[in-house]
């Protein structure tokens, strides 16, 4: 049997009217009427700031630069597509000139051809090549870390290290001196100790030189 | 109408500016991020077209290996 629960309306009145009779004070205290709507809708708009404004402000800023960085990319990228083509060109220009560059400055030490050329120089000059080493040769590029190799001014390029030593008269030296430097393989003499003989001897040299190479490792 | 009343008033005050400076903070913080990915960054660095074809003469002089 279901009992009837109903509280007449006068009950609930007596029994929550204590809660009205606290807050009415606070109500119409007129401090209160005068300030809590403004401090309250200066709070919300604090609080809508943070929380609702400022993703959607981050959001319009970080499209906005990436739209003006994006087409600032499509520029650059379109000058470097013409740049590319104007660099093919002039690569197909110099192309048959690339063996004289790789002769030159071969991209491996090569001590072959310092060897030839150095022989060579002696043969048209008429001087005798005495000891000629090489110091720190390595055999292949591979073979060199970037840390071991030595680059040498006034190029700035990788280098292998020879010495070579004669004794025949100034000017023949000089000469072989003039087509070492001279030769298709490009050295640079780094240092020259001249000792003047006497007699039939003639004067001996003492050449320190570098022979230029291309790493892979630059 | 004491300071003490205003209390409140200046406590919302002082959340406004709260409030404002993070966005702005916020805002100068995400500007100052590039959008651009490390490797297109690579690929855009500019390039020189131009090749001195006059170290090859300056070789070619050497191809013999001439006299002076």
């Amino acid at each position: 049997m279901a009992n009837n629960l109903s509280i007449p309306w006068e009950n609930i009145k007596r029994r929550y009217s204590r809660y009205y009779v606290y807050i009415e004070p606070v109500v119409s205290d007129p401090l209160i009427r005068g300030y809590f709507s403004l401090v309250a809708s200066i709070m919300l708009v604090a609080f809508f700031l943070i929380f609702a404004l400022s993703p959607t402000i981050n959001t319009i800023l970080v499209l906005t630069k990436k739209i003006s960085e994006q087409r600032s990319t499509i520029k650059i990228l379109d000058q470097k597509i013409a740049d590319l083509v104007t660099a093919q060109a002039n690569y197909a220009q110099i192309e048959n000139s690339l063996p004289i560059l790789f002769t030159a400055v071969p991209t491996s030490p090569t001590p072959q051809t310092i060897i030839s050329g150095v022989n060579s120089a002696a043969s048209a000059s008429g001087v005798p090549l005495m000891g000629l080493q090489f110091r720190d040769l390595p055999l292949s590029a591979d073979a060199v870390t970037a840390d071991q190799e030595q680059v040498v001014a006034p190029i700035n390029l990788p280098v292998v290290n020879f010495t070579l030593a004669t004794a025949e008269s100034m000017d023949k030296i000089r000469d072989f001196l003039t087509r070492v430097e001279n030769s298709p393989r490009l050295i640079h003499i780094a240092n020259l100790v001249i000792s003047t003989g006497n007699g039939l001897a003639g004067d001996s040299v003492s050449v320190s030189a570098v022979g230029y190479y291309l790493s892979e490792t630059l | 109408m004491k300071n003490k009343d205003r209390r409140w008033l200046y406590i919302a005050i002082l959340s406004l500016v709260v409030a404002v400076t993070w966005v702005g903070v916020s805002a100068a913080a995400r500007l100052r991020k590039s959008t651009v990915p490390a490797d297109l960054e690579k690929v855009l660095k500019p390039l020189d077209p131009t090749i001195d074809t006059t170290v090859f003469s300056d070789l070619a002089k050497h191809k013999g290996g001439g006299a002076p």
